[in-house]
């Protein structure tokens, strides 16, 4: 596992801890040849609120997770219904190339 | 210049804009002056700090207008940042509660502007409108006391825009 891969699994298991209702994450452009290169991270959880589109927030690099990251939270049936629509998602977040690292029921 | 460029010019200024506000707030609710004069601040700080993550998010968007669950999904997400572990620690087990609470709490500032409020509920920080009993109301009248000092999400809230503040980079 890359050190990129690894970090961004503490990030997630963070996230697993506080909320149950998170059902997946998709993580964009994680494995790349520059480590400041920002990573894109989309959760789908229960407890989203509901925006009708995927809007992505930019945060820092911390001692755990070294790298810049984008991170979108969109609520389960929204993204159900919405994910195939044109525009939800932002340029160059195409699912079909990402990384998914959380895939399980809801609680 | 390329529009991530132009686009963190637009960040860094919503954020500086968004800090000014901020003590701006501060100044004013530690004044006797009716409390709507300081949360009109407080409503622009949290918009204009959740533009600029939003503009560092996705920085080939033009510079948006804050939906209604936009700034909800904002605190969410300083919950959900990088530094919130090095931040929270071993209390992340305690947060599930405080992250939803504070995300409506957020969506009960953004809606004192009126160009929100219009559509939910006409209580607002700048404008008069008429109540449900017919009487029409200015901001002045209302003591917003589900948003005063007393209220522990409040003071949540706030601290959580301090750190916001402080940690906000312009994501490369």
């Amino acid at each position: 596992m890359t050190d990129r891969r690894r970090q961004a699994q503490m990030l997630v298991d963070a996230w697993l801890r506080d909320d149950d209702t998170l059902v997946r994450v998709y993580a964009f452009h994680l494995l790349v040849d520059r480590d400041d290169a920002p990573a894109e991270f989309l959760i789908v959880s229960g407890s989203a609120l509901p925006t009708g589109r995927v809007e992505p927030f930019g945060f820092g690099p911390s001692s755990v997770v070294p790298f810049p990251t984008r991170i979108a939270e969109v609520p389960s049936d929204e993204f159900e219904e919405r994910k195939d629509d044109p525009g939800y998602l932002p340029a160059g977040w195409r699912l079909k190339d990402a990384e998914v690292l959380v895939a399980r029921d809801a609680a | 210049m390329t529009p991530p460029d132009i686009n963190a010019r637009w960040a860094r200024a919503y954020h500086r804009q968004a800090a000014s506000d901020f003590e701006t707030y501060k100044q004013l609710a530690a004044t006797e002056l009716p409390r709507c004069h300081a949360l009109h601040y407080l409503q622009m700080t949290t918009e204009k700090l959740a533009k600029a993550y939003r503009l560092a998010g996705e920085p080939d968007a033009s510079p948006m207008t804050v939906r209604v669950h936009t700034l909800g999904n904002f605190v969410q997400l300083v919950f959900r940042s990088p530094k919130s572990i090095d931040r929270l620690g071993l209390r992340r087990f305690q947060v599930k509660y405080e992250r939803r609470s504070l995300a409506d709490f957020a969506t009960a500032v953004s809606r004192l502007a009126p160009a929100v409020a219009e559509y939910l509920q006409p209580r607002n920080v700048e404008y008069p409108w008429e109540a449900n009993d017919g009487a029409v109301l200015a901001p002045i009248d209302d003591a917003f006391a589900d948003f005063g000092p007393s209220n522990r999400v409040m003071r949540n809230f706030l601290s959580l825009l301090s750190v916001a503040i402080e940690e906000f980079v312009v994501v490369p």
